[in-house]
């Protein structure tokens, strides 16, 4: 058995999942006028081709929109299919990696929900 | 459009530089040269502006042929060697002298470029440190606006900060029309700017292929244990553990990493244009 250690993201789904995060973190409301392609390359100092790719998948996602000649949107609804989307990424490849360490440490159910409870608490008072 | 027909160059001629090299490279891309010292980088891009002729074979920049070096054809490639020479003159003197004599040449960019590169100001340009030079050198380079540009260790001499602002204008200043060479031995300066990437080694294009390609068809993966499988390319061990190229068999793609890349064109060649030829969007 093989285990990737490092099996990090393409530069241009890195930019898109910064995109993401944006938006779930409220700083780009739908119907916001995001970098255009150039722009954003020159930010992250990439080439112009891969914030292209980017922007793509972004749209493929129906999560940015383009208007002609003014620029890429964020889209209607946006935030809830982003979420879907983390969603069905977290069950997929990082809850496996916390059950696997739980079995490895013989970790149970109510193990992981008192820690859970534990975060919220510490996250309420922060909050607070 | 740059292209290379049978192209032969060599400066001694029982050692060849290159030899019969057919190469097609077209406008609107970022490109990487790489190859060890002394393999002739810098004699292929100077074959390119029509510093050196080819020893045989035509080469062919547009509809010019660089060997001609006809006025219209030299106001449209600019050339950044790796040292760049500089008169004892002033800044101002340099660009009103040079900028004539290419017709793009915007002033206006090169007020822009030289500050976001923090050119110092001087009344002559022996002043300035070599590192400061360059980046002089570069802003004018991309102020004149050329169709193309070919870059010889850009990012030698400079500064943490001119480095990171020299890949910020290389990504503001690239446009469909334009093609822009890097050769370079600085593979995490410029890594994510590149579209294609062109290994010479002894004289042979060990590797000609876009950056989408290549991570299409590899993986650049890291394992803490050696790996025996079959679709492995090349690996070697690293601090904890085994880096390793292979066959690309999932969905996903891993970054490009080039410096792995390149030891895998040199150590591996024969393996590497295998994997990459059973690409379904073969663009070699």
């Amino acid at each position: 058995m093989s285990i990737d250690f490092k099996k990090s993201n393409p530069i241009y789904v890195q930019i898109a999942y910064q995109i993401h995060d944006k938006v779930l973190l409220g700083e780009y409301p739908e119907e916001t006028k995001i970098l255009s392609i150039r722009e954003q390359a020159i930010k992250f100092e990439v080439n112009p081709n891969t914030v292209q790719r980017s922007y793509e998948l972004l749209q493929q996602q129906e999560l940015i929109y383009t208007k002609r000649g003014l620029g890429y949107f964020i889209s209607p609804g946006a935030k809830e299919k982003i979420k879907i989307l983390r969603k069905e990424r977290f069950i997929a490849l990082e809850l496996p990696v916390i059950f696997k360490n739980m079995l490895l440490l013989d970790m149970n159910e109510a193990d992981l929900i008192r820690y859970l409870e534990d975060y919220k608490k510490t996250i309420k008072q922060k909050n607070a | 459009m740059i292209t290379l027909q049978n192209f032969s160059y060599s400066y001694k001629k029982e050692r060849p530089i290159y030899q019969d090299l057919d190469l097609e490279l077209p406008p609107g891309k970022v490109y990487g040269l790489f190859g060890k010292n002394g393999e002739g980088k810098s004699t292929l891009l100077k074959n390119m502006v029509g510093l050196l002729y080819p020893t045989k074979g035509v080469i062919k920049v547009g509809n010019a042929i660089p060997k001609e070096r006809k006025p219209s054809f030299l106001a449209d490639v600019f050339m950044i060697p790796e040292e760049v020479y500089i008169p004892s003159i002033s800044p101002m003197s340099f660009v009103r002298t040079y900028g004539a004599l290419y017709p793009k040449f915007s002033f206006d960019h090169f007020c822009e470029y030289q500050d976001k590169l923090d050119v110092p100001e001087t009344k002559n340009l022996k002043n300035l440190s070599f590192g400061q030079q360059k980046k002089f050198y570069i802003a004018f380079a991309l102020a004149c606006n050329t169709s193309v540009v070919l870059m010889d260790e850009p990012t030698n001499g400079l500064d943490i900060p001119s480095k990171s602002q020299f890949r910020k204008l290389i990504a503001a200043t690239m446009r469909d029309d334009k093609i822009y060479i890097i050769s370079t031995h600085q593979v995490r300066d410029l890594d994510m700017l590149l579209d294609h990437i062109l290994i010479v080694n002894r004289g042979e294009l060990l590797l000609n292929s876009s950056v989408g390609v290549i991570t299409e068809q590899l993986a650049f993966n890291f394992y803490p244990q050696r790996q025996e499988h079959a679709t492995v390319i090349w690996q070697e061990e690293v601090v904890g553990g085994y880096a390793v190229v292979e066959q690309n068999m999932q969905e996903t793609e891993t970054p490009l990493n080039l410096e792995q890349l390149f030891n895998t064109s040199v150590m591996a060649p024969d393996k590497l244009k295998e994997a990459l030829l059973s690409s379904k969007t073969t663009v070699l």
